[in-house]
């Protein structure tokens, strides 16, 4: 009935609670027989009233009524405050971990991930499944308990009355065990109709300029109104199945009411049962029925629950493809040479390889620039580099070692990298320049904007570097978003520079006056360098020509040219050398 | 030094999370929303009249039962040697003599058999039954009218709030997180659909009960009841102040989890930069940071709760107390029965579930009355523009006029009211002719297009469309004389084809067609599935050029009478971009085209080229009219096609 297993992988979080959850049973416990005490004493009252006998009595009863319903008060006062609070404490833990989680998957788990549906996890998954730790554990124990208690007193009294009044409850159960799975299957229908409708709203407003230019607000609201239509049918389907289950708790709920009265009527008719005794009945059975009705709920909260445990295990359960199991000692890179030994790779999705045998050996402090058409797999080399992506074969080596055999984290502090789509955070200039290091001078972050040249332009506005830039960066120009994540990469001091294509939406005045500026800074490093303007990489030590994944030509600037090949046509395309005489 | 540092620290915090979080309300019911919200119900009448009646009916006959024990423990059921003999017979004790004794009974007496008891017994269960019977049924009528009511209304909120955003100026889209307005469009309308189906019978059923109930009670011993009533003022006393505390502690959870909700979705979104900054410890310090504060939230508004369940509970049992001792003294003196007892005792358990169901459900009608202000809030809110004027037909005209000219007549603008991001620009475009624009970054390039798409309207000056302002067309007409390639991504979670097609009517061949003049059938030979490969979010799984080449194809797709080109190309490789624009130049003969680059081989063959400088129009004529005249645009010339 209690799907158990699909919550297993959070035994250690249930671990830690287990003292609290201990105490919170006993609370429960004195829950349950304080609440049973208030019939058996209203039954007794009623015992005394009828037999005349020790009337006197009725006060000190109806105050043990009273004393009784104190210490439930106390008891249930501290049940919630240990049980709820901990699962208050297993949610947080939980959040947490899936947080610190998620920070280490790569590429491969979130090419194939949507934002909102990951959302969902942290939000409602992670809900569902405190749900079952907080009201459902602490409201089947009492139920559990308020039934034994309820129904060793009911024997006591009239074991065959208490099995008449069974019988309903039991049909009550049966009709929880039905429908419950059904609706629960239904409503994970209805919770993925909706996130549709959250990812096409998400989509909608994300892309509001391109859906207004092309005027399909009217095609983009009618798809809309097909994802409300269809939710709201399955909806009603659900609301079927919830009205049938929720008259039929109804129905045996009073049904055993009704049991009772003719039952326990005719025995009190025939002298076997007080009045009192069926006050006391009575009052079990009005007990028992919201904690029965509470059960299919809290089953509901169970198969929920369960749902979403498996949906945040799955995520628990992604590796990343990149890890530190072959990590050595390594505590730094020492000179930053880049050695790729014919490497190839291929994107888990992908029909053809992104890349195939490339092989180059940059030495520490040299230049290589890598140009190419459209998706020759200029990206997809740098990202293997800081290990974004792993390599399907071939090595890639620094300082002669493969890039494996460095932890993560040295790796990665050595390098920086600029993607070729700058993402900033919705926070102000400066701490987005900064994001790389933990605490960066405002002197520091100032000299960096001024190496890229943007310094004159922040401050110009409002509020200077304070200034907050909005969602994804988008009170900023295209140029200043790929500026802001060069100073953001420099900042770092990295000992190996990777920039893939970052100057594209930079004009080639600004674009000179920054290389001719990071030249100093960057004279040290190791750079590769992806562009499409080939003016950027003149001056390389090397410069490689990629198509379809392989390298079809290489060499210094002045090589390639002489080589007559595609690289020597480019860069007729992209002079014009006739205007360039004009101009001399 | 450091304390103000940190004090800066902190305050910056701070305006992070009102960039975030919203204000939040805490109003926990208010007449006015809750009017608003009933107009919606305005074209289900029929329903809601009818659910009405089913609860009110449902609610009467549920309060039968506990009546039907009173009648039986007072009738078949008291003791042979009892004395109750003269009691009056009230309501349903009559009706249920009346038809005992149309069925051919005869009256319970003292010397009545245990067989007439037990045929009396009989009736009261076989009424009981059917009263059960009868509410099964409406109970389930009840459930599916509220929720069919509940579900319309949701989905025609929904569609109107979605409508309303769409039709929203591209300035709204930037005040407002993407995130936070899908809420208004998700989890806010749930938030309702709750309070409609739920709710609403919660409310209405539960305040009726309560109703009937105290009715009943003072009737059967007006005396007995008004001595349990007695609990009421304290029963009202707390619910006030857990009320008090519960919005408190509600308004401080969801302003924490307003918080994490943004932290965590920009982290989602920002993640490969995170990885590669190796922030993975500091963000997912800061997360368990702000993760903690919403667990204290959560820990202090348990408490409140905690104690109220255990208050309502005292009270009812008190009021239980006073039955037992003062009920009993009356039943020895004569004055009240056991049958009434009985009838106290049910009915105050009744009448003790609504007042905790209402508390229980009182976070509901919060978030349902925080849900509603927020989504009239943005209803509100308009930011539209006054599209045509009303006393031209513009509409009709336009769509046969084709464009002649699109003029710049002295425009200024800014984004903020403070900052000019354009000053007195004024130019040309006219038809068959294109126009290049160039410039610094930020130098406003973007921001003309903008106004050309008329995403914003101009400060200062304006734009003319074959001589008349464009604020006196209708906008739709407008925009669609234009195909659009941006400067961000805006590849979409469709299949690659729909993402060309982009809800137009366009054939399949129109598609492959426009693939092939950006050059990019190679990108449909990639995929599995072709044409119909579903692409990721943000086309996640494209080279950045792939990307732009698919935003072209859009654009090309739809044989626009204006290619307005921001930036369209900057990741393709010059060879790629020949060959698209010997594409383009072949396609149609005199298509208009306004094109912003950094790539001078781009424009360099343009009809006019635009310098832009820092918001002000500096140069313009052609590529050699301006080499010539040595200007900034020949520098750009120089320091681009020049060998380093
Ligand atoms: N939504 C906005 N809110 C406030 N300021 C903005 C907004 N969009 C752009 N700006 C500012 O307006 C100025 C001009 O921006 P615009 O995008 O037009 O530049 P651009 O010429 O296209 O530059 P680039 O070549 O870098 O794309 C910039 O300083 C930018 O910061
Ligand atoms: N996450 C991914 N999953 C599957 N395939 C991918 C993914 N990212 C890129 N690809 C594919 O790999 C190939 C190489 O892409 P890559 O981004 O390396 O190209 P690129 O040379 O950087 O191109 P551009 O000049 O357009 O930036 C392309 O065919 C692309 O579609
Ligand atoms: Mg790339
Ligand atoms: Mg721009």
């Amino acid at each position: 009935m209690f799907p158990f297993r699909a919550f297993r992988f959070l035994a250690p979080l249930i671990r830690e609670q287990r003292p609290i959850f201990a105490i919170g049973v006993v609370l429960i416990l004195l829950t349950s027989l304080s609440q049973v005490a208030v019939p058996r004493l209203v039954g007794l009252a009623i015992q005394k009233l009828e037999s005349g006998i020790g009337v006197d009595l009725i006060g000190p009863i109806a105050l043990a009524m009273v004393g009784a319903v104190l210490i439930r008060g106390l008891t249930s006062f501290w049940t919630r405050e240990t049980v709820i609070a901990s699962s208050r404490r297993i949610e947080k833990k939980l959040r947490d971990q899936l947080y610190e989680h998620i920070s280490g998957l790569d590429g491969s788990f979130y090419s194939k991930t949507h934002t909102g549906d990951l959302m969902s996890r942290f939000t409602s998954d992670i809900e569902a499944v405190r749900m079952v730790f907080g009201p459902a554990v602490m409201y089947s124990v009492q139920t559990a308990f308020t039934l034994i208690f309820a129904l060793s007193m009911m024997i006591q009294i009239d074991w065959q009355l208490t099995l008449y009044s069974l019988i309903p409850l039991g049909f009550l159960t049966v009709a929880i065990r039905v429908i419950g799975p059904k609706v629960h299957r239904e409503s994970m229908r209805a919770q993925e109709m909706l996130s549709g409708i959250s990812v096409h709203s998400q989509e909608n407003f994300a892309n509001a300029p391109v859906i207004k230019a092309f005027v399909v607000e009217d095609a983009e609201v009618e798809r809309m109104q097909r994802l409300s239509h269809d939710y709201f049918r399955q909806n009603l389907r659900i609301a079927r199945l919830r009205a049938i289950s929720g008259s039929a708790m109804w129905l045996f709920g009073d049904l055993a009411l009704v049991t009772l009265l003719l039952i326990g009527g005719m025995r009190i008719l025939q002298g076997d049962l007080g009045l009192g005794d069926f006050a006391t009945f009575n009052g079990c059975q009005l007990l028992l029925i919201w904690p029965m009705i509470a059960l299919g709920w809290v089953m509901n909260l169970f198969h929920r629950g369960a749902a979403s445990a498996e949906r945040l295990q799955a995520i628990l359960d992604a590796k990343p493809l990149v890890d530190d199991s072959r990590a050595t000692g390594l505590t730094a890179v020492q000179k930053g040479s880049v050695e790729f030994q014919n490497v190839s790779f291929r994107y888990p999705e992908g029909e053809v390889p992104a890349l195939e045998n490339v092989s180059f050996d940059l030495p520490p402090g040299g230049t290589l620039g890598i140009v190419g058409v459209t998706a020759s797999g200029k990206s997809s080399l740098l990202n293997l580099i800081p290990r974004l992506s792993p390599a399907t074969s071939g090595l890639v080596l620094i300082d002669g070692k493969p890039i494996e055999e460095y932890p993560l984290k040295v790796l990665r502090d050595s390098i920086s990298m600029v993607p070729q789509e700058p993402f900033l955070f919705s926070a102000t200039i400066a701490e987005n320049i900064a994001f790389g290091v933990g605490d960066a001078s405002e002197e520091q972050v100032r000299a960096v904007a001024r190496l890229v040249r943007i310094d004159q332009e922040i401050d110009k506005f409002p509020n200077g570097y304070e200034q907050r830039v909005g969602e994804r960066g988008i009170t900023l120009s295209g140029g200043q978003k790929q500026r802001i994540a060069i100073a953001r990469a420099i900042l770092q001091k990295p000992r190996i520079l990777l920039l893939d294509d970052v100057l594209s939406a930079v004009d080639s005045e600004t674009e000179t006056s920054i290389l001719e500026g990071l030249k100093d800074w960057t004279r040290d490093l190791t750079a590769l360098i992806v562009t499409h303007r080939l003016s950027a990489v003149t001056h390389a030590d090397e410069i490689l020509v990629l198509d379809g994944g392989k390298v079809i030509e290489r060499g210094t600037h002045s090589e390639l040219l002489e080589k007559k090949g595609k690289y020597s046509e480019l860069w007729r395309k992209q002079t014009i050398e006739s205007e360039l005489e004009d101009l001399e | 030094m450091t304390s103000k540092k940190t004090a800066e620290k902190n305050k910056e915090k701070d305006d992070a999370e009102d960039f975030y979080v919203e204000e939040v309300i805490d109003r926990p019911f208010s007449r006015e929303l809750a009017g608003r919200l009933m107009r919606y119900l305005r074209p289900y009448k029929g329903l809601v009249l009818l659910s009405v009646m089913l609860i009110l009916t449902n609610t009467a006959l549920s309060l039968i039962g506990p009546l039907l024990i009173k009648e039986a423990v007072d009738g078949p059921l008291a003791l042979p040697t009892e004395e109750t003999e003269s009691r009056e017979l009230t309501g349903i004790g009559q009706l249920i003599t009346d038809l005992g004794e149309g069925a051919g009974l005869s009256p319970i007496a003292v010397g009545s058999s245990i067989d007439e008891r037990t045929q009396w017994l009989w009736v009261l269960v076989g009424i009981y039954a059917f009263t059960l019977l009868i509410q099964i049924l409406m109970r389930y009528g009840e459930t599916m009218v509220l929720n069919r009511t509940g579900q319309n209304v949701m989905r025609d909120l929904r569609l109107q709030i979605f409508d309303h955003l769409q039709k929203q100026s591209a300035s709204f889209y930037h005040k407002n997180p993407v995130g936070r307005l899908v809420t208004r469009v998700t989890s806010d309308v749930e938030a309702l659909n709750e309070l409609f189906t739920s709710g609403f019978v919660t409310l209405v059923g539960d305040i009726l009960a309560i109703t009937g109930i105290v009715i009943m009670l003072f009737w059967t011993n007006a005396e007995l009841a008004s001595m349990v009533l007695a609990t009421a003022p304290l029963l009202l006393i707390s619910t006030t102040i857990f009320r008090r505390f519960a919005r408190k502690h509600y308004r401080e959870v969801r302003r924490r989890l307003a918080h994490l909700n943004a932290f965590t979705q920009e982290s989602i979104s920002g993640m490969e930069v995170i990885q590669v900054c190796r922030r993975e410890e500091e963000q997912a310090q800061q997360y368990s940071g702000i993760n903690g504060k919403l667990q204290d939230a959560h820990l202090k508004s348990i408490f409140w709760y905690a104690l109220f369940f255990p208050t309502v509970e005292l009270l009812s049992v008190v009021a239980l107390g006073i039955i037992v001792v003062q009920g009993g003294e009356r039943i020895e003196m004569g004055t009240a029965t056991f049958g009434e007892f009985f009838l106290f005792w049910t009915y105050l358990t009744r009448l003790f579930t609504p007042v905790r169901d209402l508390a229980e459900k009182y976070n509901l009608l919060q978030s349902a009355m925080a849900s509603s202000e927020r989504i009239f809030t943005v209803l509100d809110t308009d930011t539209t523009f006054a599209e045509v004027d009303s006393k031209s037909e513009p509409a009709t005209n336009s769509e046969q006029d084709s464009l002649d000219e699109i003029r710049f007549e002295n425009v200024s603008f800014s984004y903020d009211g403070e900052t000019p991001v354009l000053e007195d620009v004024s130019f040309s475009v006219k038809r068959g002719e294109t126009l290049a624009i160039v410039g610094a970054t930020g130098a406003g390039k973007s921001t003309i297009i903008n106004l050309l798409l008329r995403f914003h309207d101009p400060v200062g000056g304006r734009l003319l469309v074959n001589g008349e302002d464009i604020r006196e067309h209708s906008l739709e007409e407008h925009r669609r004389r234009f195909g659009l390639v941006l400067q961000d991504v805006s590849v979409m979670t469709r299949s690659l084809g729909e993402n060309i097609r982009f809800d137009r009517d366009i054939s399949r061949q129109r598609i492959s067609e426009a693939l092939e003049q950006v050059n990019g059938t190679e990108i449909v030979e990639r995929q599995k599935l072709g044409l119909d490969e579903p692409m990721m979010e943000r086309g996640r799984t494209l080279s950045s050029g792939e990307r732009q080449l698919i935003s072209f194809a859009r654009a090309l797709a739809g044989d626009p009478e204006v290619l307005v080109l921001d930036e369209a190309t900057s990741h393709v490789d010059t060879e790629t971009e020949a060959k698209i624009q010997e594409a383009i130049d072949r396609m149609v003969e005199g298509r208009t085209s306004v094109i912003v680059a950094h790539r001078l081989s781009t424009v360099r063959k343009a009809d006019r080229i635009l310098v832009l400088h820092h918001g002000h129009l500096r140069e313009s004529g052609t590529h050699d009219e301006l080499v010539e005249k040595g200007g900034i645009y020949a520098r750009l010339v120089k320091l681009q096609f020049q060998s380093r």
